[in-house]
């Protein structure tokens, strides 16, 4: 969870992921940071993101990111 | 038959109604299929026959992909564990056939029968250049079969979810065919998703009052919008644009902005009128816009208009690219050799540049339709590469981004982008956008707008002032949908009097001020001819 | 639950009810404020040469035409004056739909008793009547809010609470007369065949009721078709000639060599436009030939020596000479 904050912070400063729960509907993350996100998680954790995990409800908050990445390394 | 004529809001909408509501639960839906391939037929005729065709390659290709799937389930559990990897790519393999033929083939045909005629021509013009003979014949004959530039992307869309195993594909040949050929929103949307609207399509739904109320509602405000706004904003719009040498400066401006108001009116009242027409039968199609002139920047802009082809580049052309491995390589050499931010930025811009491009050329044929494309990609991509200067500039200079002067500043540069790219969009030629363009800084002309010259062009003051209040009505009722987002809703808890008179008021408007009858000619949807 | 659903339903019908018959009335009151309160271009009729009639002294005109431009082009009352002393007027309108025509018609009986209706057949052909049209003209005659809607533009509270004031007068009795010459030089466009255009089922509607109109008030009608190299055809004035035998009437076709013969017309001097419009030269001579025909056919009163009615009509011929010569 810490690596995972530690990406987001650094994508977008001053952004309290810790608690925020609304990541997509808020507008902090749109398609083209997420598309960073993603490439950032694949180095990290090594797992691949495809077109289809790149829904609302998987990055609507740290909590919703971190299950996807467990979901994607069990694969 | 116009969405907006009386052929279609009275006698084909009012029998597909009738003959829905009476029909039994089952037969419903074909109901709904009879009456979308009438109306089909009655637009373009034989040239039904492409919309056939994609409909049955595309339910085919699903079948196969269904069946390798249930075949590679099957013989799964056989395989020794060193092979299941191995036999998995396989399938993929298979399946990766199967729907790059089906969506090549469909694609393909869209693209010839909408840009062989301009590809050819500018081929052969590179070829004169190089001094090599003209090798393309010109087909005169081709034509478009309506709505193919959508329903190819709604085909596409259903045949990529199957492949990516996001749900089954319909064993049922007329819930696919009825997903492609549903008459709202076949000439222009909006572009739906199969896991959406599938099933809504298929199964009946009952008589719904309230429900068939808020539908006419829609309908009555949708034809508000297009015959009262768009219809009546078109003749001065073709004028400055079509002689646009006479223009510049105050009334170059006045025609952008009214025309920017026409496409706004235009598309989103149509799209009101088929989102209304398919609420009668119970069916939810996807919203295509969201207020988009409150945005704050170019990117908000596209993500509230026409969300539906938005959305749909995005899961079928940004996402695949941006997410395929090639591009995450890239990205990762990128962010190594030219640091985090400016890395990761240059590697979206090609998907972005893709997606721009591909929203350009979707719009129309020529060149002018690239500079669009490329115009808001330049956009996108400015706005994306400063976004770390703007960061520093403000807290340097101790802007508040937060405040409400620059969130207004910000809708009011995006207006502004994003009126001087419809005037790219509707000028003639890119030339004539350059000469356009510059000519606002030319002649103010302001001379001829307040001695009243400029009300022989197609639009008179009191034409002007319908434009007027009708913008301010637009924009008091945007405001309104941000404290109610269903507005419809919110009017129903009104009482009754009050109702009626915004109903009675609008119907009255829409007959007085309609832009119908002797003295106007009738105006083509915007987006009807895709 | 049976009576409780019933009850709901039969509310359920009296609020649409009650809404339909609101905007019945809203239209009605729109329609009466908008309907048109003189017979000028700025009362809101986009055609007033065609409206012209309102200000010509009752029952004075003997010979009515109605059609589209081919009539304002190719019908000149003046001349028919001239050569004949007969009175006449021609309300064409562009593109003009038959449902038009006959309400033209009608509000022209309402002020004169023509001794002859000319109808002008070109329309028969270049009419809207599909689905589109119908309908609508027909509601559009009940309610008039849905043609003039576009009065508001000239609303005027002055005019508002008073009876229609017409104003506006034609000196050349609807004729829209033009002196340049632009021949036609296409191809022959009247071979003879023995295919008969069709003329659609809504269209032959309105013909039949034009028909009966003109039999109700005991006023003869007749048929006549301006020469216009592109819109005409044999085969039009096949079906033209076969509804005119069927129901009795005479059918002058210019288009046909032996009336072009007859009049003398001539494609290369008679045309202003190529071959779609008449000139005032043609015109004469159409012009002269109906006054012949209907001279010997009806009786029809020659007014020169009339003292009510000459000196305006001749006031008005010398204008027109002057204007667009011998």
């Amino acid at each position: 969870m810490d690596k995972l904050l530690k990406i987001l912070s650094e994508l977008k400063p001053g952004v309290d992921f810790e608690h925020e729960t609304d990541l997509v509907g808020k507008g902090i993350l749109d398609s083209l940071s997420i598309v960073m996100l993603a490439g950032e998680i694949a180095d990290e954790f090594d797992v691949t993101v495809s077109p289809l995990d790149v829904v609302p409800e998987n990055f609507r908050s740290a909590e919703t990111i971190l299950a996807l990445i467990r979901k994607l390394q069990d694969e | 038959m116009a969405y907006n004529s009386f052929a279609y809001l009275v006698v084909f909408l009012g029998a597909a109604f009738l003959c829905y509501t009476i029909a039994p639960m089952r037969m419903k839906h074909s109901v709904l299929l009879v009456f979308s391939y009438l109306f089909y037929f009655l637009n373009s005729r034989m040239l039904v026959l492409f919309q056939l065709f994609t409909t049955l390659t595309v339910y085919y290709a699903g079948i196969f992909m269904n069946r390798i799937d249930d075949g590679a389930r099957l013989a799964k559990p056989t395989l020794p564990a060193e092979a299941k990897s191995g036999y998995r790519n396989v399938i993929k393999w298979q399946k990766r056939g199967v729907m790059l033929i089906c969506v090549l083939l469909n694609v393909g045909i869209l693209v010839f029968l909408k840009y062989y005629n301009f590809l050819s021509l500018s081929l052969d013009a590179l070829m004169s250049a190089l001094h090599l003979p003209t090798f393309f014949p010109q087909f005169d004959w081709l034509k478009l079969p309506a709505g193919i530039s959508f329903y190819t992307l709604q085909a596409s869309g259903y045949v990529i979810d199957v492949y990516r195993g996001k749900y089954r594909a319909s064993e049922r040949l007329g819930k696919v065919a009825l997903f492609l050929v549903f008459f709202p929103q076949v000439v222009e949307g909006p572009i739906g998703r199969f896991d959406e609207l599938g099933e809504q399509l298929y199964e009946g739904h009952p008589f719904d009052y309230k429900r068939d109320a808020f539908a006419l509602q829609l309908i009555l405000w949708g034809l508000f919008k297009k015959m009262v706004l768009a219809d009546r904003a078109n003749p001065f719009v073709d004028e400055v644009f079509g002689n646009y040498t006479a223009y510049s400066g105050a009334m170059t401006a006045l025609g952008a902005l009214v025309y920017t108001l026409q496409i706004y009116a235009d598309f989103s009242g149509v799209i009101d009128i088929v989102t209304g027409s398919a609420e009668l039968f119970g069916v939810r199609l996807a919203k295509n816009f969201d207020r988009p002139f409150f945005s704050h920047t170019v990117s908000e802009f596209w993500r509230r208009w026409h969300m539906t082809l938005g959305s749909w580049l995005r899961d079928y052309v940004f996402y695949p690219i941006s997410l395929s491995r090639w591009s995450q390589k890239l990205g990762r050499r990128a962010r190594e050799k030219l640091g985090e931010f400016l890395g990761g930025a240059l590697t979206m811009s090609v998907a972005l540049f893709a997606v721009w491009m591909t929203m350009g050329v979707w719009h129309g044929v020529g060149w002018k339709y690239t500079a669009y494309g490329l115009y808001y990609f330049l956009i996108v991509l400015a706005g994306t590469l400063l976004e770390p200067v703007n960061r520093f500039i403000s807290a340097k200079t101790g802007l508040n981004r937060e405040s409400r002067g620059f969130k207004a500043w910000q809708i009011l540069r995006t207006f502004l982008l994003v009126t001087v790219g419809m005037m790219l969009f509707r000028a003639d030629t890119v030339g004539a956008f350059f000469h356009m363009f510059r000519s606002l800084f030319g002649g103010s002309q302001m001379d001829v707008l307040l001695d009243g010259r400029a009300f022989s062009h197609g639009m008179d003051q009191s034409d002007l002032l319908i434009l007027a209040l009708g913008a301010v009505l637009l924009l008091v009722v945007g405001l309104l949908q941000e404290k109610h987002p269903d507005l419809r809703e919110a009017l129903a808890e009104k009482p009754t009097a009050f109702r009626w008179t915004v109903y009675f008021a609008l119907i009255l408007a829409l007959v007085i001020f309609g832009a119908y009858g002797g003295a106007y000619r009738a105006v083509d949807p915007i987006y009807g001819r895709f | 639950m049976e009576p409780k659903k019933n009850h709901k339903t039969w509310r359920l019908w009296r609020r649409v009810l009650c809404f339909a018959l609101i905007l019945l009335m809203l239209l009605a009151v729109s329609s009466w404020a908008l309907y048109p309160r003189d017979n000028s271009a700025d009362s809101g009729i986009t055609f007033p040469d065609a409206r012209g009639f309102y200000t010509e002294p009752e029952n004075t005109i003997d010979v009515y035409m109605v059609g589209n431009s081919g009539a304002y082009a190719g019908f000149s009352p003046m001349e028919l004056w001239s050569a004949y002393g007969i009175t006449s007027y021609v309300s064409g309108e562009p593109k003009q739909q038959i449902a038009a025509a006959l309400t033209l018609l009608e509000e022209f009986l309402k002020r004169q008793r023509p001794k002859v209706i000319l109808f002008e057949t070109d329309e028969i052909f270049t009419g809207e009547s599909r689905l589109n049209s119908v309908i609508p003209k027909a509601i559009e005659s009940k309610l008039p809010v849905f043609k003039y809607h576009n009065n508001w533009k000239h609303l005027k509270l002055s005019t508002l609470f008073k009876k229609p004031n017409y104003t506006y007068v034609s000196p050349t009795k609807g004729q829209a007369a033009n002196k340049a010459v632009n021949a036609y030089t296409g191809a022959e466009y009247m071979t003879p065949t023995d295919r008969v255009a069709k003329i659609p089922a809504s269209t032959r509607l309105l013909l039949n009721r034009l028909v009966s109109l003109c039999r109700e008030e005991n006023i003869p009608l007749v048929l006549v078709d301006m020469p216009c190299a592109l819109s005409w055809s044999y085969a039009r004035h096949n079906a033209v000639q076969a509804f005119a035998d069927e129901n009795g009437l005479y059918f002058m076709d210019f288009n046909t060599p032996e009336l072009r013969a007859s009049t003398g017309f001539s494609w290369t001097t008679d045309t202003y436009d190529g071959g779609n419009h008449l000139n005032c030269v043609g015109a004469r001579k159409m012009t002269c030939w109906i006054g012949d025909y209907l001279r010997t056919n009806y009786s029809l009163t020659d007014h020169r020596s009339d003292e009510a009615l000459a000196p305006a009509w001749n006031a008005d011929l010398e204008k027109y000479r002057k204007a667009y010569g011998k």
